[in-house]
């Protein structure tokens, strides 16, 4: 008996005969709400999402000396605009940075004081996002519930409680949705509607999105789970950060985003069905739109997709239309603006565009016509807002100024330069202050011992009762995606909306399975019981409705994979299309291919985010071209150890552009390309107690030739003192150069008595 | 922030003794750049008037001979513009005028092809007809299948063209040292050795339209990527220069994805090329794997004291010089080598870097060489360092060595991120081999014991210009610096309140900078600040503005000018909405 077979009984000896129900489909339980503060400011462009705030007596100049500022707080500096919920600030900054610790965090702060009450900390692994960009987007508060929703640097999606900063819910969106970290460190900011947490990226999933794409997903913003989940075109030009904002079109409720495909979308936020789409550059779009009543506002800085000789544009479009209103809904469009990031503000029929180039157009909002501009100075991130008849801006280069808007455009009332301190987020308003944040400090800005006053936010646009339109339009299936293990159960819900995305009701439904496992006619969903990876489609039929689920079915520990079935395992995320199923030399393998464009350097993962402690072993070859080897190796708890041809070394590390300042070993080790090896990778948990918390990872690597006697000793070792102590298995890959083979992929277990 | 400021104070304190170095120059100004500019100029088979190479020629100096270049035009109504061409979308690469001929570097926007529609993503070299703006054809460059770590999207070509004669090299954005055939398809014939010009049917794919008319004809092609391992980050840049039959080449190798590793440290930053056939006549990989970022500078020239020497400014931060004959084995015969950056500045992303690599071109003048430290303009602005340094030491040149207290004697390697770490023993010293004849970096002009924005030369990947002993340089900040080249020190600043990508051209009496609101300052040559007009370009001007047989060129991102004194043609379009442009109240 193999290793491999006695595992595989040992395991199924484990599996209980039957898995307890998980009922994540009953609604969670919800804290007590609390009233809406007026005063705060919940998402980065403010409560109203155009930068506008309703508020008074706010300053008119400022001296980082002394004049006006409240406080400033060093440990708060960031590049991301911070939000105020319940009279607390909260914002994204580096954990320790440039130490071996170095991580992300939420952090809390005390409004008034700025004395920091909390900080969520966490790793940031497998992506190649630099740490200077940490904080590239905002989190995002519920004034409902208090909590705190983030998206890591990493791809970590985490709800925390806004008292506390004890996580709440979590997904690691690479593992579990392939979603893609980049150098770029562009990364989407979240927005809560109602029940939902809406979160998107360019994401390569399993099936039929295993295709990159700009995709949306929806979650439950009490427990996580995923609710709908939508795709823009596939394979973007670019990963791009536009934030969503919400609005409402002729009674309908909509939620506005710019996509990496170019278009600016509106989808429904309760279903995300796409209400309608507007094409306007062949790159990606970053800005935010500005919607004013059924008007959509919004910029970019790429070549245009109507003629793509022109960079950049400013545009208007109607949102109260459906379908593809490329054609339709252009009410006015400048080509040739660069604004690819400045947020536009509207104020008095007058919109407020700052180009890349930190060149402010005034326009006005109802032809785009130019009524005058100001300089600002050489580069643009942040966003302006409006208060108290005032405009408030911090350029990239730390030029500070208030402006008041006049007849030719706008009056320099106040600016001054923060040497040294990059201004990349954008200042807010809250609570009678301006809040400014940069690369050197957090600043508070207001009238000492004053207290904040304001002028009622306009009502938010009405929907049309619901009761208008009763007649079911779209069926919704819940939870959409799931993971579960062998012989589990997963009770199913069918929601109906009508045709403007409004909630009607939950109905029952003709349930069928397409795939292992069965469902009965209440929607339980039992998975399959045998020891496999598979997954399943389930369909659920309503009133001449369709809506499906997909899910995967993962067993527990060891797994195997010789793909003697010549195929990509299914249930992989983000190796479909990436991975061939190939046959050489008689030997059905995996091989990565050079010919996906931007895909040929990546990862994938195989399961559960929550395993640790096992052993990940692969038969890895390399081909060569043109003098260059490829990259190959294996991801185990969050960890990769890669075999880089162009160096003759083996390396371990996690958070690759970190190398050299936050974990990685790396060992001379010679091989040779079109020659199999054997990679066994481990990863050991320590602790000082059974039951304390992880204290340190040992990772232990070896590469040995196929075919010849394992050697006794590890190859490579390494020790993380700030580990990241749980993760799913995966490939990593850099074909680039030249294909790679996998073949013979086992997960087992560690031993009991691992050395 | 306190450890930028304190680094920079230690830096100029320590440098300030510098001046001590300087050489005996006489303070007549009795060289003339314009001069040693048309002696190359005239030693190689093109018109005597023309501009054959980035910088003019291999001095690198942007100072060419000309009258009644004009300091005023409207691209709105093609007033003082003698044609204007259809570019890219985004254009950076530089204009090239040889033999009636114009060569410039741009992406696929224009769509001159029929096989390859404008929405297809290109890295294009434009030849267009000197006297008229006339199209002639297109030397197309597939996008790499690898995307943005090697080929970043619509950058098109950056590189200017080599020429001479009937021929024309460039670095294309693949990565390939291209020899063309300046007549493209229009002498009948399709030279070679190389013949697979064009392009098979894919699988199922129709023929695709060939105009041969419109296409290059390539001699030869060198792949730097598959035959010497070389991995670029994000673009393939260098405009090449060549003395004799011999070419210089920087491969422009550098980091991949996680910008912390160099996948190919063996693959060399510096060659030698026989012009003719490609051959590789030897390669230096002295920045290793010490490359901060990419390695985007252009090559220099010039003989001191009778030693020819060829210069490379590499993604280390460090300034190379070579024996252009190399060791003759095929290996690089170094002569000397500085390091731009002061040891305790530190690399990271962002405008918090302290230590930068080098951009810029070096320039040669009058015995000496300058550069200005500078870094991907993604990363936002920081702080930099002008040089000028002497050519004639050998070794390492570099102002400071660093030791460490375990072997205080013997100076260290240098480290990538940061050459001396306190914090591990390491400690400074002034270099007495040191070649720095002056170093420009802040300068406490008004005294009031603070560097101020407009006293300090920040990062750059703009080439110097140098006339009558007056400098001048744009930052990526906006400042243009006009600086003695005799003793570094500033006559003035002048914010542009806008981005500048290129360098600035000398003229007549006249300095021309184009920013990227569009705009081209026109400042008197002068140690006074005066300028003269702000004629604007329409958009960003990402490019230098050249001269060649009496007529300026410029790029904006999309078009070239071709402007010249009581000239008028029809604009192609109306002028983009403005807002590109400077302040208004």
């Amino acid at each position: 008996m193999t290793r491999w077979q006695m595992w595989a009984c040992v395991m199924a000896l484990c599996i209980p005969t039957f898995l307890t129900a998980q009922d994540a489909a009953k609604p969670a339980e919800k804290p007590a709400a609390q009233p809406v503060d007026p005063l705060d400011w919940p998402y980065w462009r403010g409560p109203e999402m155009n930068g506008i705030s309703r508020e008074k007596g706010l300053i008119s100049s400022w001296d980082p000396e002394g004049e006006n500022l409240l406080w400033r707080n060093p440990d708060l500096a960031t590049r991301s605009t911070p939000i105020v919920l319940r009279g607390k600030l909260y914002t994204i900054c580096r954990d320790q940075p440039e130490t071996t610790s170095e991580g992300e965090k939420v952090v809390c702060a005390d409004l008034e004081t700025g004395k920091i009450l909390w900080e969520a900390v966490n790793n940031v692994f497998l992506s190649d996002a630099p740490a200077e960009r940490v904080g590239w987007n905002s989190v995002c508060g519920d004034p409902e519930t208090g909590n705190i929703y983030f998206l890591g640097l990493g791809g970590m999606f985490r709800c925390l409680d806004g008292q506390t900063g004890k996580e709440l819910w979590s997904h690691s969106m690479s593992e579990e949705y392939g979603l893609l970290s980049t150098y770029g460190g562009r990364t989407n900011f979240p927005i809560v509607h109602e029940d939902l947490v809406i979160i998107s990226a360019v994401m390569t999933g399993w099936g039929d999105v295993s295709v990159p794409a700009h995709r949306f997903i929806a979650f439950n913003k009490l427990n996580g789970q995923a609710v709908w989940f939508t795709s823009t075109r596939l394979r973007p030009e670019d990963t791009t950060y536009s934030s969503p904002v919400l609005a409402t079109f002729n009674g309908q409720k909509a939620l506005v985003v710019g996509s990496g495909d170019g278009a600016v979308y509106a989808f429904q936020p309760r279903t995300g069905k796409v209400i309608w789409s507007f094409d306007a550059s062949i790159r990606g779009i970053n800005q935010t739109p500005l919607v004013v009543g059924n008007t959509v506002y919004c910029s970019h800085g790429e070549e245009n997709s109507e003629d793509n000789s022109i960079v950049g544009a400013v545009f208007a479009i109607k949102g109260d239309l459906a379908g593809d209103i490329t054609k339709t809904g252009e009410l006015w469009n400048t080509q040739g603006m660069a604004v690819a990031r400045s947020a536009p503000l509207l104020v008095d029929d007058r919109l407020y565009m700052i180009n890349d180039g930190a060149g402010l157009a005034i326009l006005d909002a109802n032809t785009g016509k130019e009524v005058g501009k100001q300089k600002l100075g050489t580069i643009m991130f942040g966003s302006a807002v409006y208060g108290d008849g005032k405009i408030y801006v911090g350029e990239s280069t730390g030029r500070w100024y208030i402006l008041e808007p006049s007849a030719k455009g706008v009056k320099v009332l106040h600016k001054l330069r923060l040497t040294d301190e990059e201004i990349i987020g954008s200042p807010i308003i809250s609570h009678g202050k301006v809040i400014l944040p940069t690369l050197g400090a957090m600043y508070c800005l207001g009238v000492k011992d004053q207290a904040p006053s304001a002028d009622p936010q306009p009502p938010v646009p009405a929907e049309t009762p619901r009761e208008a339109d009763t007649k079911p339009a779209v069926a919704q299936l819940v939870p959409v995606e799931s993971l579960l293990k062998p012989n589990q159960k997963q009770a199913f819900r069918v929601r109906l909306y009508n045709a403007k995305g409004q909630y009607l009701k939950d109905a029952p439904a003709k349930f069928t399975v397409e795939g292992t496992g069965t469902i009965d006619s209440a929607g339980n969903f039992l998975t399959a019981t045998t020891h496999t990876h598979s997954v399943s489609t389930i369909k659920a039929e309503v009133d001449g409705l369709t809506a499906t689920a997909r899910v995967r079915t993962i067993p527990h520990l060891p797994w195997k994979f010789d793909f003697a079935d010549q195929k990509v395992p299914p249930v992989w995320i983000g190796a479909n299309g990436r991975h061939q199923p190939r046959e050489v030399d008689g030997e059905a393998l995996l091989a990565k291919v050079t010919t996906i464009p931007k895909g040929t350097r990546s990862q994938s993962w195989m399961g559960p985010t929550d395993l640790h402690d096992y052993t990940i072993q692969a038969d890895l070859r390399a081909d060569e071209k043109n003098g260059k080897t490829p990259e190959m190796g294996l991801i185990n708890q969050r960890y990769t150890m890669v075999m880089i041809g162009s160096q003759q070394v083996l390396q371990l590390r996690s958070w690759t552009p970190r190398l050299e300042l936050r974990f990685a070993k790396t060992v001379p080790f010679e091989w040779k390309p079109k020659t199999w090896y054997v990679m066994k990778f481990q990863a050991e948990n320590l602790r000082s107690a059974p039951d304390a918390p992880v204290t340190k990872v040992i990772l232990r690597g070896k590469v040995w030739p196929r075919g010849e006697k394992e050697p006794a000793e590890w190859s490579i070792e390494g020790e993380d003192a700030v580990p990241n102590t749980t993760g799913s298995p995966g490939l990593f890959g850099n074909s680039s150069d030249a294909e790679v083979f996998y073949d013979n992929v086992l997960v087992i277990p560690n031993a009991p008595s691992a050395p | 922030m306190m450890r930028s400021t304190i680094t920079l104070l230690a830096c100029t304190t320590l440098l300030g003794g510098l001046s001590l170095y300087l050489p005996a120059h006489a303070a007549d100004t009795s060289y003339d750049p314009t001069a040693e500019t048309l002696k190359v100029i005239h030693s190689m088979q093109v018109g005597q008037q023309d501009w054959p190479q980035w910088g003019g020629s291999y001095f690198r100096n942007n100072v060419p001979d000309a009258k009644d270049i004009p300091t005023e035009w409207d691209v709105t109504t093609g007033e003082n513009v003698l044609w204007s061409a259809r570019l890219g979308s985004q254009t950076y690469g530089n204009p090239v005028v040889a033999n009636g001929k114009v060569f410039v570097g741009t992406n696929n926007g224009g769509g001159y092809l029929k096989r390859y529609p404008s929405k297809v993503d290109l890295g294009c070299l434009l030849c267009f007809d000197e006297a008229t703006g006339k199209f002639l054809w297109q030397h197309s460059n597939e996008k790499l299948t690898t995307g943005r770590v090697h080929d970043w999207p619509l950058q098109g070509v950056c590189a200017a063209v080599y020429a001479e004669g009937d021929r024309v090299w460039y670095v294309s954005n693949r990565g390939e040292v291209l020899c063309l055939d300046v007549e493209g398809f229009h002498d009948g014939e399709n030279d070679g050795p190389y013949k697979d010009e064009k392009p098979k049917a894919k699988p199922g794919m129709p023929e695709p339209v060939w105009e041969e008319a419109k296409e290059a004809d390539i001699i030869w092609k060198f792949d730097l990527m598959s035959q010497l391992q070389v991995s670029q980050h994000n673009m393939c840049n260098c405009s090449i220069t060549c003395v004799g039959d011999v070419m210089f080449v920087n491969t422009s190798n550098g980091v991949d994805e996680g910008h912390v590793t160099l996948p190919q440290p063996k693959a060399p930053s510096f060659i030698a090329m026989n012009r003719d056939t490609g051959k590789i006549l030897w390669s230096d990989g002295s920045p290793g794997a010490n490359v901060l970022h990419g390695q985007w500078s252009s090559p220099t020239y010039g003989v001191f004291k009778g030693q020819a020497q060829v210069i490379f400014g590499a993604g280390d931060g460090w300034l190379y010089s070579f024996d252009p004959a190399g060791d003759g084995q095929g290996n690089s015969k170094l002569l000397w080598k500085f390091d731009c950056n002061p040891k305790e500045s530190k690399y990271l992303l962002g405008g918090r870097a302290t230590r930068n690599h080098l951009i810029a071109t070096p320039v040669v003048y009058d015995g000496a060489i300058y550069i200005a430290v500078g870094e991907d303009p993604e990363h936002g602005e920081g702080v930099g360092h002008l040089w000028c340094i002497d050519p004639n030491k050998r070794g390492d040149v570099s102002p400071e060595l660093v030791f460490n207290a375990m072997s205080p004697d013997k100076p260290i390697a240098h480290k990538r991120l940061q050459a001396a770490e306190k914090e591990k023993g390491d400690f400074v010293k002034e270099n007495p081999n040191s070649a720095a004849l002056w170093h420009y970096s802040t300068v406490d002009a008004n005294n009031n014991k603070k560097f101020e924005f407009e006293e300090t030369m920040h990062r750059t990947c703009g080439t110097v210009a140098i006339k009558n002993d007056l400098l001048y340089i744009a930052d990526f900040s906006g400042l243009v610096h006009c600086v003695d080249a005799k003793t570094g020190k500033p006559h003035w600043t002048h914010d542009m309140l806008a981005a500048s990508w290129g360098s600035p051209l000398i003229v007549e009496d006249r300095v021309y900078i184009g920013d990227e609101d569009g705009e081209m300052t026109i400042f008197k040559l002068s140690d006074e600040l005066e300028i003269i007009a702000e004629p604007t370009l329409g958009n960003s001007v990402y490019s230098t503005p050249i001269v060649a047989n009496g007529v300026l060129y410029v790029s904006n991102k999309d078009e070239l000018f071709a402007f010249k004194t009581g000239a008028k043609s029809s604009p192609l379009k109306k002028a983009a909405p403005s807002g590109d442009e400077g302040a208004a109240e």
